[in-house]
């Protein structure tokens, strides 16, 4: 009989045991985290609010640790939003979220790259003159969103905050190029040179000067390879091939002083410079050598 | 002892002797050292995770031991008959009203210093830095109780223990809005709205006045007039709360 009032446990235990199963996690339409709204976190919060943002950034940093697919890595960007909607100026949820959201899916393809550049912009705007969360930035636009000229922009505010490092400036003047604003970079250079405390400095500047108005031929030369391949339906075989169709008047000279050909993939090329004055990809053969432009080649019919 | 200070310790041994208060104490401790386990799951903001976490929790369970001992401080008295004993000895009302507040805030202070000892060994167990900012907050968080035990008090002089938790518990939300109220109608083009919304902020404690555990997230400065003068209004407001309850308490009958 004493035994009895134990057996008033063993069916509810029981039911317990049977009816106990993991969590699930709940899902918004669409297939996202269903999140509580940051303004009645905020409300209800006010007191509490670096707690709870650190809860949901604790979240955020176990949704990056077991994301796997590229899906997963979207909805670390849900988190990210609601932990810097709770605390603005939080700023490893914008870092963390904006280099860990864009996923590579192989032969230079990217998913999720709009959210990690919104997320960093957003991150820009509430935490001015950081240099990490900017530079994210820049480099999202340049690699993944191909928006050069606001990267160089971002690029030449940076290169003038303290310890800059140098080469910041160079690089706002390659993306000014990029962008096809050449008398931005143009400008920007020869101030850079102007400016410059020493002689290799000066000197890389003024061969940058020339790099940007040989870019800027090359664009040309370009514009008219794609003008002959609309009409012809190919390539040229050559540049000299652009004369003699009329796409060009003349093959321009070179101001680096070598001679201009036609790539592999139908772009203009100089033998005076190894690449074009753009981002380089750093592209490498199976064998890890190095991709640099080669002259288009034509078989004999 | 006068009498006075012979009240103060008896409410305060009354709070030490309350379990409420014992487990409110352990739990306290514990909370605080699991904190440890969130550091395991977290990467390069130890210190702020810390921070918040230590100064969040004793905000937290302090705010809700001060509801419960405020809020059932005189309805206890009442239904153990303990308020006539006082009520036939030569104490004013208005004295033994201060001095369970006192004794209230007694308790409190203990409680908040021994959690902040916890909390600091916690921050020099990893390494984290001390900062002066931390140390505000948790000085901070002693005048916001004082405001939220006062107005606890204030309802339990004329309501039940549970009416008393449930208005001290939805004023200690609302005072940690009413600067959001100010702000959304000062925004108002109606005038209207933004009197009523202005009226309202000056009539109601802004207890984000004492609230410096956002500064201590970032290690920011409190400066110390910022600081003076958010626990000189705390401390008003306990004024006007207590002046009011003492009105109502001296009024009220308890045959």
């Amino acid at each position: 009989m004493r035994k009895l009032p134990l057996l008033r446990f063993v069916p509810g235990l029981l039911l317990v045991a049977l009816l106990s199963a993991p969590p699930v996690p709940l899902r918004r339409q669409g297939g996202g985290p269903l999140l509580p709204r940051p303004d009645l976190l905020k409300a209800l919060f006010t007191a509490q609010k670096g707690l709870v943002t650190d809860y949901f950034w604790i979240l955020m940093l176990n949704r990056i640790g077991s994301a796997v697919r590229a899906e997963d890595y979207l909805h670390v960007s849900d988190y990210a939003e609601l932990v810097t909607d709770l605390d603005p100026k939080f700023r490893q949820p914008y870092l963390y979220g904006g280099l860990t959201i864009p996923v590579y899916t192989g032969k230079g393809g990217y998913l999720n790259t709009a959210e990690s550049t919104a997320l960093l912009r957003k991150g820009v705007a509430n935490i001015p003159h950081d240099q990490p969360l900017t530079f994210q930035l820049a480099y999202n636009l340049m690699f993944f969103e191909r928006k050069y000229k606001e990267a160089a922009d971002l690029i030449q505010e940076m290169s003038r905050w303290e310890g800059a490092p140098p080469y910041y400036a160079a690089l706002a003047t390659r993306l000014y190029a990029q962008s096809g604003d050449f008398d931005a970079s143009m400008s920007l250079t020869l101030a850079l040179r102007d400016s410059a405390e020493d002689e290799e400095s000066r000197a890389f500047y003024e061969q940058r000067i020339q790099e940007i108005q040989q870019e800027r031929v090359l664009r040309g030369i370009d514009a008219a390879i794609a003008r002959y391949r609309a009409r012809e339906g190919r390539l040229p075989d050559t540049l000299p091939a652009l004369v003699t169709a009329g796409d060009l008047r003349m093959i321009p000279e070179d101001p680096l002083g070598g001679e201009f050909f036609l790539g592999e993939d139908g772009r203009a090329y100089s033998n005076a410079s190894k690449f074009r004055l753009e981002l380089i990809e750093d592209e490498k053969t199976e064998t890890g050598e190095r991709i640099l432009p080669k002259p288009r080649t034509t078989q004999a019919p | 002892m006068s009498a006075f200070s012979a009240m103060m310790w008896n409410g305060f041994r009354e709070a030490r002797r309350n379990r409420v208060t014992v487990v409110v104490g352990v739990f306290a401790a514990v909370v605080l050292f699991s904190s440890t386990l969130v550091t395991e799951v977290t990467v390069t903001t130890f210190d702020r995770v810390l921070t918040d976490f230590g100064l969040g929790m004793m905000s937290i369970i302090l705010v809700f031991l001060s509801v419960f001992l405020s809020s059932s401080l005189l309805s206890r008295e009442i239904e153990r008959r303990t308020i006539f004993l006082v009520v036939s000895k030569p104490v004013s009302r208005t004295r033994f009203l201060l001095a369970r507040l006192a004794g209230t805030m007694l308790t409190l202070g203990v409680l908040l210093v021994a959690m902040t000892l916890v909390f600091l060994l916690q921050l020099v167990m990893f390494g984290a830095n001390i900062t002066s900012t931390q140390l505000l907050a948790s000085a901070g968080l002693w005048f916001e109780l004082l405001v939220i035990s006062s107005v606890g008090i204030l309802f339990s002089s004329f309501a039940g223990p549970a009416v008393s938790a449930i208005a001290t518990t939805g004023l200690y939300f609302t005072g940690h809005l009413t600067g959001d109220l100010y702000a959304i109608a000062s925004r108002s083009e109606s005038t209207f709205i933004q009197v009523l919304g202005k009226s309202i902020y000056y009539a109601l404690p802004n207890l984000e006045r004492v609230n410096f555990r956002p500064q201590a997230t970032y290690a920011l400065p409190v400066d110390a007039s910022t600081f003076l003068s958010g626990a000189a209004y705390s401390v008003a407001w306990a004024g006007v709360l207590i002046a009011l309850a003492t009105v109502i308490f001296e009024r009220r009958d308890f045959r």
